[in-house]
């Protein structure tokens, strides 16, 4: 249910970048969110959708480009893709990884009409 | 026209969280953001740590719930100064709330801020508050295959609380598994298994709170002589 704050502060990054751009109509929002962020994509867009209506970026078409999680060990350096999303190092063992990608939830651009 | 930006969809409330973490340095408190499910012992656990503390240490609250100002009440009856944020049907706190929380509280007569979240273990997880220090709170009756299914949390706590320990014979709780999957999301937050009802384990938490709070404030101090 957070989706709505999602949605809500994507609404408002979006109208300001269309400002900041020369204004115009949104046809397009493109946005990148890592597996590990709580985020169900049919939620948001019907959010997004709900939220855009009458205004510039009514009918805007909403891109979720999705990141996969991954992690480096901090004792081996090792690299690897999170599939069973616990953070232990296959390579050596290590439980001292970091999450490297998974955690993304970016606007990272906008197609206008003007 | 395509247009490139990058920006962190929440930052709004990152930029507001970081206010609220520099007011609670100005003022000396630290503030803890307890996390977990509806009936998982989040207000319990705040009424018998209370007590605890407050022949040493200025106890505020701020009660995250979607109605009623039942939790609020109870908080109330302990005599610390409590204020409680409705969300209205929203599933998390965000720290615009909470900086108006913390004006209404009385911040600046205050070590410690406890803040309950909205009874949700899962929305959150996703929101800075500014906070000190998150606190995950789990049940045994909630189940022990939890951290598999709510990865974020688990990971993002700086201590963890498994409360109702006393119902562990009358329950298939694999307390083995629970640790190992909770390890395997987080390497490093304290354990803290514990029962409001008997108070079984509760000053361990309860010490720990008062590290975390003197870490911050001699930190804060010897910043502030440099």
């Amino acid at each position: 249910m957070h989706e709505l704050s999602i949605a809500q502060a994507l609404v408002e990054q979006v109208e300001a970048a269309r400002l900041a751009n020369g204004g115009g109509r949104v046809v397009s929002v493109e946005i990148r969110v890592g597996e590990w962020r709580q985020v169900v994509p049919e939620i948001l867009k019907s959010y997004f959708d709900h939220l855009s209506k009458g205004t510039p970026m009514e009918a805007a078409r909403l891109e979720i480009d999705h990141v996969a999680a991954s992690a480096r060990c901090g004792s081996c350096s090792e690299v690897f893709a999170l599939d069973d999303i616990f953070l232990i190092c296959p390579a050596c063992g290590s439980r001292a990884c970091e999450l490297l990608t998974g955690g993304e939830l970016d606007l990272v651009g906008l197609e206008l009409d003007t | 026209m395509e247009i490139k930006v990058l920006h962190n969809i929440l930052e709004a409330n990152d930029r507001a969280a970081d206010e609220v973490r520099a007011t609670l340095a100005g003022a000396g408190a630290t503030a803890f953001n307890f996390i977990g499910g509806p009936g998982s012992g989040k207000t319990s656990l705040l009424e018998r740590v209370i007590p605890r503390v407050a022949d040493r240490l200025r106890v505020g609250v701020l009660e995250g719930d979607i109605a009623t100002t039942r939790d609020a009440e109870r908080i109330a009856a302990l005599g610390v100064p409590v204020v409680q944020l409705l969300t209205g049907g929203g599933c998390h706190l965000e720290a615009a709330f909470v900086a108006r929380g913390l004006t209404e509280v009385g911040l600046s007569g205050l070590d410690l801020v406890l803040i309950e979240n909205v009874g949700n273990i899962a929305c959150p997880a996703e929101f800075d508050l500014g906070e000190t220090a998150k606190v995950g709170v789990l049940s045994v009756t909630e189940g022990h295959d939890k951290p598999g299914k709510y990865p974020l949390l688990f990971h993002e706590v700086s201590a963890l609380v498994l409360g109702k320990i006393d119902l562990l014979p009358y329950t298939d709780f694999d307390m083995q598994a629970f640790e190992a999957d909770f390890r395997g999301l987080n390497a490093k937050a304290p354990f803290f298994p514990l029962s409001c009802r008997t108070g079984e384990g509760v000053a361990a938490f309860v010490v720990w709170m008062e590290q975390v709070h003197s870490r911050e404030t001699d930190f804060g101090r010897g910043y502030g002589q440099q």
